[in-house]
């Protein structure tokens, strides 16, 4: 399922995500300490406003105390004539629009005299500025407050006048316009959508900029806003929404002229004015990084699919061709260069090189079957040649016998004693020659290595004896005298038959090569090997003689000096049999004594186990 | 009369055991391959087959398998008469059901008269 992780394109973009990652994180970084750093900056900026509003507010307490100290003393103000005092005014507050009103107030706390002339004759004893005025006998100041005479929001100022003796005998009022501070923040340098809202204790607004007419006189308690304000010291900056909904960094300031407090500057900036390009730079950079990883990431899909999927495909699919049997499978080389170029050319060139290897050996394998074919055809020819010869050579020999026994039993025309001679000496001659195919065939097989040797366990004294019954027979009818040794019982792991071929063969020679004396057959032990020895008392052998002996073919005048009934191929074929059942045979002899042939096969217990040698 | 059937590829031997077998006083029945054997073994029903083993066609050692095989054709004695004289050879036929095996070059044609007389006196017929 997630085998896409695997993908070759997918850790190259896992690698550029790895670059660009550390990048985001910087701009992130960035983006805040910039909005930090822009913070701190509105905040100056508001603080210098809220210091050139205090300041002048300071200003204006300080102005107006002494222009209500010197109306105070103005004859026309201060005179019984109620008429000329409310003219004055009247002009006086047509030039001087940051006041909302002027006049006098008498002990009992009437408005006696008054710039607007509908508010005459108003009770304001209950005012605390007034009270304070008359107690102190000095300047006061109300607290910052929505004008009950006028309904606008103000701050107004009292000032005794006194009477020739020196006496209050009432108050100078100054009501002066708080919609000036609304001005002055219009002409401020405040960014675009700031606001500078003053509140009272009660969270009523005394003024607002922007909208200064929407807001003023409204009570605000239930804003968020103003519950803040209102909880705020002096130099406390927030960020929340105002009361238009806009989102604003608000630094708050006291700005009461008296010292119980009741008035709340509150400067608020737009967050949008300080974090707007912030924000917007970190979002384009952001945007930005992420195209180009977009970007990077089709890139790497259609550039790596070219340049590096389908040649590693492509190998692939000439890796998989050639192991299942194409060896002419090789990978196209649109790339040459760079490791993919090269390895795709090594897979070629190794694909050429074990091409070249494998056609060598399937050649050379081709040859040698065809050797090996021509080889056992040879073999097969050869061993059928000799056994057909040697087939066909005796087909006609049964014949000649077959009608020599006719002729010499009698009973197709009668026969004498010359004619019988004749006829059993053409006799023998079939059976030498009869001997002669036999040998040959033998030995054919032998060197064809196409002899078989059925091996059992046996007796090779008991074996002997039962032989050599018949060849003893022979041996007394030729005057010899035929004797064994002592019987011993000594099993031999050999091919029985073959044994007793050798064996009649060495005590067939011993009785042609024999006219007077014995022979002695006798078995001994020796070395881990049965000895059987044939002895005779015959001609005996030569010395240059006899080691050639079990030659192929070898004849001697002497060996043959009796009958040339030899093939010339017994004692071949008894040492090559003897031989191949891992045996030995050999001959000593004394011209005029005799001979001796000895044959060793090795020794084995009953059931045919080979014995260590010397038990 | 005792039928007597010669299985034997070479003429003159045919010719030869023909006028031997005759004069002994057998009725003689030949084939000169091991197909034409068989097929005279099953019609002629002979009381003694002489087989030679090297023979054109099917050679003596199918010919003795398939009468080997037969319940009623391996009640017929075989004799095997080849040049063939090695011990394995004449085991061989033995095992496939041959009652005796001559061989060519040792046997004077007294000898397998014998040899024939000495079956057909142990058989019923």
């Amino acid at each position: 399922m997630l085998d896409f992780i695997y993908d070759f394109r997918f850790r190259i973009f896992l690698l550029i995500s790895v670059v660009v990652l550390p990048l985001l994180i910087l701009t992130l970084v960035f983006g805040f300490t910039q909005r930090k750093y822009a913070r701190a900056q509105a905040l100056d900026n508001s603080r210098s406003f809220v210091n050139v509003l205090l300041d002048e507010q300071e200003d204006s307490i300080v102005e107006t105390r002494s222009l209500i100290k010197l109306l105070s003393q103005v004859p026309e103000i201060v005179g019984p004539n109620k008429n000329l005092c409310q003219n004055f005014l009247s002009r006086l507050i047509a030039e001087n629009p940051q006041y909302l009103n002027l006049g006098t107030v008498n002990l009992k706390g009437d408005i006696d005299c008054s710039a607007l002339s509908t508010l005459q004759g108003i009770n304001v004893s209950d005012r605390l500025y007034i009270q304070k005025a008359f107690a102190k006998g000095d300047f006061s100041i109300s607290d910052y407050q929505i004008s009950r005479t006028t309904g606008k929001p103000s701050l107004n100022f009292a000032y005794p006048i006194t009477d020739n003796r020196g006496d209050i005998s009432g108050l100078f009022v100054a009501v002066s316009d708080l919609k000036w501070i609304s001005e002055r923040a219009g002409l401020s340098n405040l960014p675009a959508n700031s606001s500078v809202t003053i509140v009272d204790r009660n969270a009523v607004v005394l003024a607002r900029y922007p909208d200064h007419e929407i807001w003023v006189g409204r009570e605000i308690g239930e804003e968020i806003l103003a519950q803040k304000i209102i909880m705020s010291e002096s130099g406390d900056f927030f960020e929340l929404a105002g009361i238009d909904g806009v989102e604003r960094l608000y630094l708050v300031n006291k700005i009461s002229a008296t010292e119980e407090n009741s008035g709340y500057l509150a400067v608020g900036v737009p967050k949008e004015k300080i974090y707007g390009q912030i924000n917007d730079m970190v979002l384009r950079i952001f945007a930005g990084m992420i195209l180009f990883l977009m970007l990077g990431f089709v890139f790497v899909w259609f550039y790596g699919r070219r340049s590096i999927i389908l040649p590693i495909e492509a190998l692939i699919a000439a890796a998989e061709r050639y192991r299942n049997g194409d060896l002419e499978a090789r990978v196209s080389t649109f790339h040459k260069k760079g490791e993919l170029g090269e390895l795709s050319q090594t897979f070629n060139n190794m694909a050429e090189s074990l091409q070249r290897q494998i056609i060598k050996i399937e050649q050379a394998k081709i040859v040698l079957e065809n050797e090996l074919r021509h080889k056992t055809e040879l073999e097969k020819k050869e061993r059928d040649f000799v056994s057909m010869a040697s087939h066909d050579l005796q087909t006609p020999l049964a014949l000649v016998r077959g009608y020599i026994s006719m002729l010499a039993s009698g009973k197709w025309g009668k026969m004498d004693k010359t004619i019988n001679q004749y006829l059993s000496a053409a006799l023998s001659g079939v059976d030498r020659m009869n001997k002669l195919i036999r040998d040959l065939l033998m030995t054919s097989r032998i060197e064809a290595g196409k002899m078989l040797f059925e091996k059992t366990a046996f007796d090779v004294d008991e074996e002997i004896r039962t032989v050599c019954t018949k060849l003893a027979s022979i041996a007394a009818g030729h005057g010899l005298k035929f004797s064994f040794g002592p019987r011993r019982r000594l099993f031999v792991l050999a091919d029985r038959d073959r044994f007793s071929e050798v064996v009649t063969n060495l005590v067939d020679n011993a009785i042609k090569y024999t006219e007077k004396g014995g022979i002695v057959v006798k078995v001994s032990k020796a070395g881990g090997f049965a000895h059987v020895s044939v002895s005779d008392t015959g001609i005996g052998i030569r010395k240059a003689v006899l080691p050639h002996v079990f030659d192929k073919f070898y004849f001697s005048e002497n060996f043959v000096s009796k009958e040339r009934e030899s093939t010339g191929l017994g004692l071949y074929i008894a040492k090559s049999l003897i031989s191949a059942m891992g045996g030995t045979i050999d001959v000593e002899s004394e011209i005029g004594k005799g001979s001796k042939f000895t044959l060793t096969l090795p020794l084995a217990d009953a059931r045919g186990k080979p014995l260590k040698t010397g038990q | 009369m005792n039928k007597v059937l010669l299985i034997e590829d070479d003429l003159p031997l045919v010719r030869m055991y023909q006028i031997v077998l005759q004069e002994a006083g057998f009725e003689v029945i030949t084939a000169l391959d091991g197909e034409e054997g068989l097929e005279k073994i099953k019609r002629d029903k002979p009381d003694m087959v002489l087989l030679d083993l090297v023979l054109p066609k099917k050679d003596g050692r199918s010919v003795l398998k398939e009468i080997n095989q037969d319940s009623e054709l391996s009640k017929i004695p075989v004799c095997c008469l080849s040049v063939l004289h090695q011990k394995e050879d004449i085991d061989a036929a033995k095992h496939l059901g041959a009652r005796e095996f001559l061989v060519k070059t040792e046997v004077d044609p007294a000898d397998i008269v014998r040899t024939i007389k000495k079956h057909l006196k142990s058989s019923p017929s």
